[in-house]
């Protein structure tokens, strides 16, 4: 029977994983091993944090005294360098080897950064940990002007931030509009008028050749490729996660762009799973492979690969519908499965606020984005969870009062 | 995770300005959906019939929306 048990990662994911191995392995050795100098925190909240709005203490999840009493030894400011998938051990950049029945890879993502000149410049700031997050709130609360690059789902983030610390904030972006794979324009709008209330104003066609610096190395500002010079003492870049795989080569561990893994969370080595944003997971419902970086997600892939570890078997599959909200304007914003991916959409604005867009594969639905009214949430989830095809019924998707018994119903199965 | 107050019964959600820093604080997509639809329909100060035990919140939370919401009794 397996007895250990070591996850690379202290996200939700990891730390999922962690709890749910105890309960479902009470006397087992648990390790949980992270290279951030702090336990579980909030990471859908440190985002608030960074505006200005939340204290630091909400934001920690776990303190050293949950995992005591789970008897999960937490190994801190911890790198994993090695993997000996044959040996089944492990090896810290302190040289300690950890043996292992099971292992977990969790180590989620690291922010892109720009390919550009000065891009490394005191000022510029990704984000993504909490750590990440106390530099941004400290400096965007002293800086007066700002520049946002990345029009994705964290890059409004960095946006939002200047806006909630009064930064002057310019927000520049390659395309026409925000989140263009996902958006139409008309879509997009919305969030573009929520920016300009907030003081950071859109500006398209535009993005960053190279980044200006003062004599002291600190950045100024920004050219775009079109040569307009903006200014920006404070600078917010989001432009994509790199995987935190690099430690995972020669282990023969399969890696595309992140961690191949079936529905069972498990990779093509034996005994190695692995579980969060960094997942190449096969999605049941998408029929093919899919990646995602929500919070419910995570947590669930962790729940997922934590009862197959235990199990030692393929009991547990993650099926999941993921949820992301977007909370920094007055109007709600939701995008639920994958927008960005399918043949087909359909699509309508309700009112200068209210926008949807649903999102189909082979006639059935794998995503969408509700702006403004989210009351269809719950029925598009359970459509894209049952797989209905709704070939040439699609428009109904669009009635202001969603109402599925408009829909004919799903053939009997054979 | 603060312990739920297991008795059913309705809580109410009133826009807050502050979090306390001994708060406990959850975004709305920690949230079961249910939860998450009632809360997009609820406006400030409105009574919505919520079990706590079910919602997994309790009086004195915060849920993070497009606005703080404090959770108290109603």
């Amino acid at each position: 029977m397996t007895e250990s048990y070591v996850i690379i990662g202290d996200g939700i994911a990891g730390s999922s994983a962690a709890e749910t191995l105890r309960e479902e392995a009470p006397d087992a050795d648990i390790t949980v091993i992270t290279d951030e100098g702090e336990a579980l925190y909030n990471r859908i909240l440190i985002k608030e944090f960074a505006k200005g709005k939340m204290p630091e203490a909400p934001i920690s999840i776990h303190d050293g005294s949950w995992y005591e009493e789970r008897d999960i030894e937490l190994e801190l400011n911890t790198h994993v360098t090695t993997i000996d998938v044959d040996g089944h051990e492990i090896e810290t950049h302190s040289g300690d080897v950890i043996e292992y029945d099971k292992l977990l890879v969790a180590t989620g993502g690291t922010p892109t950064q720009l390919p550009v000149d000065n891009s490394d410049a005191e000022g510029v700031h990704h984000f993504w940990t909490f750590q990440d997050a106390r530099g941004i709130e400290e400096h965007a609360s002293e800086a007066d002007t700002g520049l946002v690059v990345g029009a994705g789902l964290l890059g409004i983030d960095l946006a939002a931030i200047c806006g909630a610390q009064d930064v002057d904030a310019k927000y520049l972006m390659r395309g026409d509009c925000w989140w263009r794979y996902a958006l139409s324009e008309e879509g997009a709008e919305i969030i573009h008028d929520g920016l300009r209330e907030k003081g950071v104003e859109p500006v398209f066609q535009s993005g960053v050749d190279h980044f200006t610096v003062d004599d002291d190395g600190a950045v100024t500002g920004a050219v775009d490729p079109n040569g307009v010079e903006y200014d920006g003492d404070f600078v917010g870049v989001a432009i994509g996660l790199n995987f935190n795989t690099e430690f995972l080569r020669g282990t023969g561990i399969e890696l595309d762009d992140g961690i191949v893994v079936d529905e069972y969370m498990q990779t093509n080595v034996e005994d190695v799973y692995a579980a969060g944003d960094l997942t190449q997971f096969h999605d049941v419902l998408l029929g093919e492979q899919a990646q995602n970086g929500s919070w419910g997600s995570a947590k669930e892939q962790g729940q997922i690969a934590a009862k197959n570890m235990v199990a030692d078997a393929e009991e547990a599959v993650f099926e999941w519908v993921s949820s992301y909200s977007i909370t920094h304007f007055d109007f709600p914003f939701l995008s639920f499965g994958h927008p960005t991916l399918g043949d087909d959409y359909v699509e309508k604005k309700y009112s200068d606020t209210e926008w949807r867009r649903v999102v189909f594969k082979d006639g059935k639905v794998i995503g969408g984005v509700l702006i403004g009214d989210l009351a269809p949430q719950t029925k598009l989830k359970k459509l894209a969870r049952e797989q209905r095809d709704l070939t040439g019924q699609k428009e109904v998707l669009l009635d202001e009062e969603l109402d599925l018994d408009r829909l004919e119903a799903p053939e009997a199965e054979q | 995770m603060a312990v739920s107050d297991t008795k059913s019964g309705a809580l109410r959600l009133r826009r807050t300005e502050s979090v306390p820093a001994d708060a406990t604080v959850k975004h709305v997509d920690q949230l079961r959906d249910q939860t998450y639809r009632q809360i997009a329909r609820t406006t400030d100060g409105s009574v919505v019939e919520l079990d706590a035990a079910s919602t997994q919140l309790s009086a004195g939370d915060v849920v993070v929306f497009t606005d703080y919401l404090r959770v108290e009794r109603a």
